[in-house]
């Protein structure tokens, strides 16, 4: 199997609030960094802390301005959760040191301070990461999904551009296209496929990099295309 | 067990409650406590090197550095150290999450809430502080986990290497590993326990520890190793 996740895995996120647009908002951002990120995600909404709860092992945005703070004390105790606390009450910020969060957001944080919150919680998610397994040789290559930021093609054989640096996987681009999500994963021409998140712009039928200002042509008939996936991605994470 | 706290207050009292606060919570917790202080953000990052202190108490209203400037210069020259912030200030609350401190203590405060703060402290950040007891050459020796390089077995003797110094004892290596317990180490041999917090890297089918040791790994656990090795380092560097 050359794509595979852990075993076991997705990552658990709850919201918990009465609040249906807070609710909304988190899960559309929510959505957008799983998919950016290679996560896999399991997304759900208490609107009451449920009965079960201490079966829930991951990460936990409360909404402290619409739940009742004297349900806390248990959840404090509880080591299998990260606790996100949402709040637009500054003063709120203090007295939640005693629940020992990892962060707190106000209802209104955007993309880059949920991705911010999540990257302090990465144990509490890492069994949702995606994996990219290739051959080398008689090696193999293991990486998670979200640090291959383009793939080139060479013969039978591709070359993987990392966060990392750069490795070389015995296995061809076209079908490692066809294994990878698409988004975010793109394929701008016959020899190339990239990482939205990766692209810094396009000019002139050109996609510039953002870690090595690597310029990749796109091909004539897929420039609108690239063009609308790359406003729809900046708009997602606006 | 053992305890390295730093209190940071410029008023003379204030340091002396706080301080008395702790050695009562380790009295009472049988902690070996070491107790540092300093009347300035200046004398405390003058007398800062890493893994110094296992917490600090910062005030935040200070003369010339402030405790805020004080936590973002600790933060960056010793990420592991805890951050309390001990202050008559309401207003630092949000710029404390991005501090990544671990408790806001606002005064005045008594001695319950010292007392939460460290427990909070010693259940959580159990890595950093735990420690490993046995007998050595006729000698109780007690080591931090964080510091233990890695352990072989030779000869029917445990070897545990610390800091560049070696110590020998009698007792099994897999009591040693039960002992521990710890997702840092890896059994990567039948004779070898590697904490993974102080590998560089793999070579062929051995660890590259940081003082340029190679510890060997069994076939039969190569795959394993590996992936731990990834996932312990995407967990320290992750975000950062």
């Amino acid at each position: 199997m050359e794509f595979s996740q852990l075993p076991s895995a997705s990552a658990c996120v709850a919201v918990w609030t009465t609040n249906l647009k807070l609710w909304n908002h988190l899960r559309q951002i929510l959505t957008n960094w799983s998919q950016g990120a290679c996560v896999s995600l399991h997304l759900d909404h208490w609107d009451c802390l449920l009965d079960q709860w201490s079966a829930f092992s991951g990460i936990l945005f409360l909404d402290a301005d619409s739940v009742d703070h004297t349900q806390m004390a248990d959840l404090v105790q509880a080591p299998q959760i990260a606790l996100i606390i949402v709040s637009a009450d500054h003063q709120l910020a203090i007295q939640a040191y005693r629940w020992h969060p990892v962060t707190f957001l106000p209802p209104s944080a955007g993309f880059q301070a949920v991705r911010r919150a999540m990257d302090l919680c990465f144990p509490f998610w890492r069994q949702g990461l995606q994996w990219l397994d290739l051959p080398f040789h008689r090696d193999r290559i293991r990486l998670p999904l979200c640090q291959l930021y383009c793939a080139e093609a060479d013969g039978r054989e591709t070359i993987l551009y990392c966060t990392g640096g750069q490795m070389r996987a015995s296995f061809p681009l076209g079908k490692l296209w066809e294994l990878l999500p698409s988004p975010p994963f793109l394929r701008c021409q016959r020899g190339f496929l990239v990482h939205l998140g990766a692209v810094a712009e396009m000019t002139g039928g050109n996609l510039i990099l953002r870690y090595d200002s690597r310029v990749i042509p796109v091909s004539r008939k897929q420039i609108k295309e690239i063009q609308e996936s790359l406003s729809q991605w900046e708009f997602n994470k606006a | 067990m053992e305890l390295s706290v730093m209190v940071c207050d410029d008023l003379e009292e204030d340091r002396f409650t706080l301080a008395r606060m702790v050695q009562r919570y380790a009295d009472a917790s049988h902690i070996r406590l070491t107790l540092d202080t300093a009347a300035s953000g200046d004398e405390l990052l003058s007398r800062l090197t890493p893994g110094k202190w296992d917490v600090a108490f910062l005030d935040i209203y200070m003369p010339g550095i402030s405790g805020i400037d004080a936590a973002k210069q600790v933060r960056e020259r010793d990420p592991a150290c805890a951050l309390i912030f001990a202050t008559t200030s309401r207003e630092h609350g949000l710029i404390g999450y991005d501090l990544q401190i671990m408790d806001y203590l606002v005064k005045p405060f008594n001695q319950g809430d010292v007392n939460s703060a460290l427990d909070w402290l010693l259940q959580n950040r159990n890595n950093q502080i735990r420690t490993l007891s046995f007998h050595a050459d006729w000698e109780s020796v007690e080591v931090r986990l964080r510091d233990i390089s890695y352990i072989e077995v030779r000869q029917h003797t445990s070897l545990i290497h610390v800091d560049g110094r070696v110590f020998s004892t009698r007792r099994s290596i897999d009591s040693l590993e039960s002992e521990i317990r710890s997702e840092q180490f890896f059994r990567c041999h039948r004779s070898f326990l590697v904490n993974l917090d102080q590998v560089s890297g793999i070579q062929k089918r051995d660890f590259l520890m940081a003082d340029g040791t190679l510890v060997p790994i069994s076939m039969q656990n190569l795959a394993r190793a590996r992936q731990a090795c990834l996932n312990w380092s995407l967990e320290k560097s992750w975000g950062k």
